[in-house]
């Protein structure tokens, strides 16, 4: 309860009276949807609930509480601390950071300039997405990322929605602080769109291990390049690779003699190797270790682990096992 | 001798009197000037460092004199508590309670109280821009009222010293 209350706290009067009535358990929630004329979506786990105006949730959508345009605009405007400018570079990405490295997406009418999203006009929809940090969650997972020779070149394949950044986030906590008899190494992290972290005003709101450098909201190519540069990791951790640019700045880390952890959208091993962009990868055999995560699998999700020549060394295939 | 000892009384009085109030007008100036530099600070925390309000406010009140300096800390502090309030509002409580240990006059405060309404914007552009429309108005007044300020002051004098005299004579 002390989380949600310190998560009310990032809403202004108005909102923060109807939402302190809400009972709910916070570990389940994961979103907040509002939309300016539309009912406010609470999604607690896969469920759906709409808010009455007695702060009670249900399932009826016809009774759900609205809020207008100017609730938003005054909700975005808190949020921001009245200081929008500041989260510029955030904001052009469709997002914003707050306290408690919770997300705060937005959408709505954009300016352009020179075919680039500059700002927002209007705001029209906001996603608050409920950061959980869950230390543990790479418990299991952490034995079949090392060999003989150390922390092997790992992948984290998963649908959207699968704990992707979740496990990472406490794989970097765990390889930074060092576990069982591992020593702690330096991991450096590229966070573009502030997910791992969580960073509010450049501060991790997530605990990263005590040897993360972290660049938060910086480009995944670059901000590798500059970590590599400046920082000297012995781990890069990067989420969501999928550009061109991206793989090329991970063969300099591993010039480098980095170690790799990164995610990337799939669901299977046939769909990776059909990626063009991880093709020169794939084929030199740079990623030692495949991390398939799924819905449904305990120990956060993690399906299947493959070698670097495509061979299961875990498999698990009830899903509730 | 009484009557010399009540009229040396009676025109310092009033004399006095007279230098305080262009004290006032000078003191009401200088107000103005430094309500211009503090927006102008909080501007440029915002133009070159980036700063959110809530930190622009904390550097900007290091460099103002009090009670300005206490103003700007309260508003810093009510908004870091994030109890709700909306910034308008936290920033008309906090001119209203500390303004009113100024000579600025009740219309002046309320002026002040605007500016908690001319920050929040998306763009930081935009947000300049509104500041710097806050600045020329009130730079507007400062020109006019430094044109006139010197006749003001000496009309204040003078009318203190005329006063004391006209009391004297009255009284004789």
């Amino acid at each position: 309860m002390d989380q949600w209350n310190e998560l009310l706290r990032q809403f202004p009067e108005g909102f923060r009276e109807l939402f302190s009535k809400v009972e709910l358990d916070f570990h389940k929630i994961r979103e907040i949807r509002i939309r300016a004329g539309r009912q406010a979506v609470f999604r607690l786990g896969e469920e759906e609930y709409f808010l009455l105006p007695d702060g009670k949730l249900t399932r009826q959508i016809e009774s759900g509480q609205k809020f207008r345009e100017h609730d938003i605009k005054k909700l975005i405007e808190y949020m921001g601390s009245y200081s929008l400018y500041a989260y510029e570079e955030e904001l052009r990405q469709g997002f914003l950071t707050v306290k408690g490295g919770h997300r705060v997406g937005i959408a709505g009418k954009v300016v352009l300039e020179k075919g680039r999203v500059k700002n927002f006009k209007y705001i029209s929809s906001v996603n608050i997405r409920i950061s959980h940090e869950i230390k543990g969650a790479g418990d299991q997972t952490l034995p079949y990322l090392y060999d003989h020779h150390g922390l092997c070149h790992t992948l984290i394949v998963s649908p959207p929605g699968c704990g992707k950044t979740t496990l990472l986030r406490d794989l970097i906590r765990q390889i930074s602080n060092g576990w069982g008899k591992e020593q702690g190494r330096n991991v450096g992290v590229v966070d573009e769109r502030s997910e791992i972290g969580g960073c509010y005003l450049g501060i991790p709101q997530n605990d990263l291990g005590v040897r993360t450098d972290l660049l938060d909201c910086c480009p995944k190519a670059e901000g590798m390049m500059m970590l590599i540069r400046s920082m000297a990791p012995d781990v890069i951790a990067v989420d969501e690779i999928g550009k061109e640019e991206d793989v090329q700045a991970m063969e300099n880390a591993l010039r480098c003699g980095c170690r790799l952890l990164a995610t990337i959208h799939g669901t299977c091993m046939e769909e990776i190797k059909e990626k063009r962009v991880l093709a020169s990868f794939l084929r030199d055999k740079v990623f030692q270790r495949f991390l398939f995560l799924d819905k449904g699998y305990s120990a956060h999700g993690m399906r299947s682990v493959y070698n670097s020549s495509f061979q299961p060394i875990y498999e698990r295939g009830d899903k509730n096992a | 001798m009484l009557k010399i000892f009540g009229i040396v009384c009676i025109m310092a009085g009033s004399a006095g009197m007279g230098y305080l109030q262009g004290k006032e007008w000078k003191g009401r100036l200088n107000q103005w000037k430094i309500m211009k530099r503090m927006c102008l600070l909080i501007r440029s925390e915002i133009q070159y460092k980036g700063l959110p309000l809530p930190e622009a406010f904390a550097c900007t009140a290091g460099k103002m004199p009090s009670p300005f300096q206490e103003m700007l800390r309260e508003v810093e502090e009510k908004m870091e508590e994030r109890k709700g309030v909306h910034l308008p509002d936290i920033w008309r409580e906090a001119v209203k309670k500390y303004m009113r240990k100024t000579n600025l006059k009740r219309q002046e405060i309320e002026r002040l109280c605007t500016f908690g309404e001319q920050v929040g914007y998306f763009d930081k552009e935009v947000q300049m821009s509104a500041i710097d429309w806050y600045v020329d108005e009130l730079d507007k007044d400062i020109v006019q009222n430094e044109k006139t300020i010197g006749q003001k002051v000496h009309m204040c004098h003078c009318l203190g010293i005329l006063g004391g005299l006209f009391l004297t004579i009255l009284f004789l």
